[in-house]
């Protein structure tokens, strides 16, 4: 992925969704095991148990976001006809 | 120019050379006949055959005539004027459509309900109790975080696709109506916003109930259903704005791969090197992971490969 496209990965839903459910499914579990990689996969995803709070406003806040626009826009092209 | 029944407008009016457009009202399209075309036009398409009615067919129309005058005169006296019904109401007729809606047109609803619980149930037999090993071990973990990404992005599919297409769809009939000051654009937007949270929520349960069991996931299941549940409401929500920016149905799908490519290439990547190393770890598992590989082979590299094309084999449209 070139990084002029980057930005992308930030308006997908996906993403935050992603790193809430691996935060929640081994954060728990992750310092039990001496081996790393528990904690790694949760590094190499972005995923920070810390920021959980975050990723639920940025993924209500998407909602909310695209909905309105979705209005705007219908309300625009709607405008523009007859 | 017509009297008959409402179902029989397009077989009259294509005889006549004037076939009613799809999604458009017979009525409207009776006057814009009408309206737009000259009377000789009419007279030669064939709309007004000459009849000599019977002294009783004549007697029959003068009485329709003078039993329809007394009504709109009733009518007229009856209804204050007024220009339009309030916001409540426009709001709960267009649901009630949206439900009316639901229930004649069934395809959709049995594609969707048909294609969610086939994901979901390949995600929990290729996954089956993934999650409820060890994940000390790297495979373990690894698997257990495939099955996560599959389950969501099946969600995620699933419930954007129809609303991407949705809006398009029913475009034509929105801007008629629209127009003619029927409804205002929020109260068009709430109703259908309704009816998105509440089929949503019913197939991210569906979902959610199949994977989160099958698979074994460790975390709380009301925090993965509502994880899933808001994701699937947000990336709605960025289909619904695509859909509304765009006028054909067909636009907006083909504009699909492009928004969702990125997220799709990435798992292919990933899901395919999983294969790879659950393929070197364990015979029973190579079976499995070489299904996988199967599914998700056929289904987005009809994009990379040949992205000319993309409507005759859309296999992401197939999801939804």
């Amino acid at each position: 992925m070139p990084d002029w496209l980057a930005w992308l990965t930030y308006i997908f839903p996906l993403t935050y969704a992603v790193r809430l459910v691996l935060v929640y499914e081994f954060d728990g579990s992750c310092d039990e095991y001496s081996f790393n990689t528990c904690n790694e996969l949760l590094t190499n995803t972005d995923a920070d148990p810390d920021d959980v709070w975050w990723y639920w406003l940025v993924l209500s806040a998407q909602f909310v976001f695209f909905r309105l626009l979705a209005l705007f826009i219908l309300q625009q092209k709607a405008g523009q006809f007859y | 120019m017509y009297e008959g029944r409402r179902e029989l407008v397009n077989e009259k009016f294509s005889a006549c050379g004037y076939p009613l457009p799809p999604d458009y009202n017979p009525a409207d399209w009776i006057m814009y006949c009408a309206q737009s075309a000259t009377m000789e036009t009419l007279e030669k398409a064939g709309f007004f055959p000459v009849n000599d009615f019977s002294a009783h067919g004549k007697k029959l129309q003068q009485d329709n005539a003078k039993a329809l005058a007394s009504q709109v005169s009733k009518l007229d006296a009856a209804a204050p004027p007024s220009d339009r019904v309030g916001f409540k109401t426009q709001v709960k007729w267009l649901f009630a459509r949206e439900l009316k809606h639901l229930k004649r047109n069934t395809h959709p609803l049995r594609t969707r309900t048909a294609m969610t619980v086939v994901i979901s149930l390949l995600c929990g037999v290729l996954f089956f109790e993934a999650a409820k090993q060890s994940y000390d071990s790297f495979i373990n973990l690894q698997t257990a975080f495939g099955a996560l990404m599959l389950a969501m992005m099946a969600n995620m599919f699933s419930t954007t696709l129809p609303a991407l297409v949705a809006f398009p769809e029913e475009r034509p009939v929105f801007l008629r109506e629209y127009s003619a000051g029927c409804y205002s654009v929020v109260a068009y937007f709430i109703a259908r916003l309704t009816m998105e949270i509440c089929i949503t929520a019913a197939q991210v349960t569906v979902s959610t109930l199949i994977t989160y069991f099958m698979v074994g996931f460790t975390q709380n299941y009301g925090l993965f259903w509502l994880v899933t549940y808001v994701m699937a409401l947000a990336s709605t929500a960025l289909g619904v704005m695509i859909g509304s920016a765009v006028s054909e149905p067909s636009v907006a799908i083909e504009l699909l791969p492009a928004v969702f490519m990125r997220e799709f290439v990435e798992s292919v990547v990933y899901i395919f090197g999983l294969a790879a190393l659950v393929s070197s770890a364990e015979k029973r598992k190579l079976h499995s992971a070489n299904m996988l590989a199967l599914f998700v082979f056929l289904q987005p590299k009809s994009y990379l490969r040949d992205s000319s094309s993309p409507r005759k084999r859309c296999p992401i449209g197939s999801l939804g």
